[in-house]
């Protein structure tokens, strides 16, 4: 059974995690990547990555693919599931800082 | 068969998972894969693991998410309504102690109109401390009325206990989120607590698996908020019940107390959940 001096300690140790995570959310990535059904581990290859920075830069690595003309061109599918992946994200972020700040204020 | 919605680790508190002993998975024929990059390949113990079977039939699989949906709706509506809930249950219980003072009959007599539900077991527990609990060196002891309410406040401690481990194993590691339809695996996700997130798809999924596997997401962030929520509604809601502890323990009582109470609200929507409607 915990006393209160462990209950205590275990509500600040939540404090400082929930501190440490406020501290680390300055950038968010996103990657995706795709694999043949059936393959193996190793030959899941990354199709796009999108890093967003607190301070409004962000950088994308997008997924492209030959045209018939031999000129590169965005592969719109596997970009348009990133972007989900994107915006699933930045919703999970948002949905989960409102939460923590909660906590914060809680305490 | 498989569960709809399964997870690693401890029992969730919300009863939205079903918790299973495997991790990652790996049935045969099943496309197996990592999300590449510098993440693990296979998630550490401690590390949880979300995962919806879902049925073939799109329809079905629709209407799954859609009902776990709801069921978290009505349980963030639940608790929403508790930091009024007990206002208003402190406000009445002053109301009665000073109408105990000035007329002199004991507190108890007062207790003609029994608080219905919840409340009125909450009250009955804060009651069950007799003249105050003890503080000594670390150690809390209780005076308990009897063993039965004893057995109730130890189970309320450990019950709090688990869901600050829980909630501190879950701000420390990535969520592992896994989408199956008919058996086979046809995305996964790591998700970190500051949205982090890799994604790997199997080969020729469909645009509509993919959303499938979004709002299987949608879901798990539910989940994980709710489970903060969850907290700070016990640990608002001690705060409030510390009030109507005159021990000087009072504050300790307060937290497993505010847990019960806010548990048993939890079970009745879960409870409300489980009629099958006509």
């Amino acid at each position: 059974m915990a006393t209160s001096t462990e209950i205590k300690e275990a509500l600040k140790n939540v404090s400082d995690q929930l501190a440490k995570y406020v501290n680390d959310a300055a950038t968010m990535t996103v990657e995706t990547s795709y694999v043949e059904m059936g393959a193996k581990v190793e030959n899941a290859t990354l199709a796009a990555r999108t890093v967003i920075k607190l301070d409004g830069d962000s950088s994308s690595i997008l997924p492209m693919k030959k045209a018939a003309d031999g000129s590169l061109v965005v592969d719109t599918t596997i970009y348009d599931m990133h972007q989900q992946n994107v915006q699933a994200a930045s919703s999970y972020r948002a949905a989960i800082l409102e939460s923590l700040l909660g906590v914060l204020r809680s305490q | 068969m498989a569960n709809l919605f399964e997870t690693t680790g401890m029992d969730d508190p919300l009863g939205l998972w079903t918790p299973t002993a495997s991790t990652l998975e790996s049935a045969p024929g099943a496309v197996s894969f990592s999300v590449g990059g510098d993440e693990p390949a296979a998630p550490e113990a401690v590390e949880p693991v979300f995962r919806v079977n879902l049925p073939a039939d799109g329809a079905s699989a629709t209407r799954a998410l859609e009902a776990s949906e709801a069921q978290i709706a009505r349980l963030n509506a639940a608790l929403q309504t508790v930091p009024s809930r007990l206002d208003g249950l402190v406000a009445r219980t002053q109301e009665r102690r000073q109408k105990a003072a000035t007329s002199g009959v004991s507190f108890d007599t007062l207790s003609e109109e029994p608080e219905p539900g919840p409340e009125g077991d909450l009250l009955a527990m804060l009651a069950s401390v007799e003249g105050g609990g003890t503080q000594g060196g670390s150690e809390v002891s209780f005076g308990l009325v009897d063993e039965a309410a004893g057995i109730a406040w130890e189970q309320a401690k450990a019950g709090f206990d688990a869901l600050i481990q829980q909630i501190s194993r879950e701000v420390l590691h990535f969520a592992w989120v896994e989408t199956n339809i008919a058996d086979a695996l046809l995305a996964r996700t790591t998700i970190g607590w500051t949205g982090d997130a890799q994604t790997a798809f199997a080969g020729g999924i469909k645009s509509q698996q993919v959303a499938l596997h979004n709002r299987t997401l949608q879901i798990v962030t539910q989940t994980r908020s709710m489970r903060l929520q969850l907290f700070i509604t016990i640990t608002s809601g001690a705060a409030k019940i510390s009030t109507l502890i005159a021990t000087p323990a009072g504050a300790v009582l307060a937290l497993p107390a505010a847990y019960k109470y806010v548990m048993q609200i939890v079970e009745q929507v879960k409870q409300f959940q489980s009629i099958p409607s006509s």
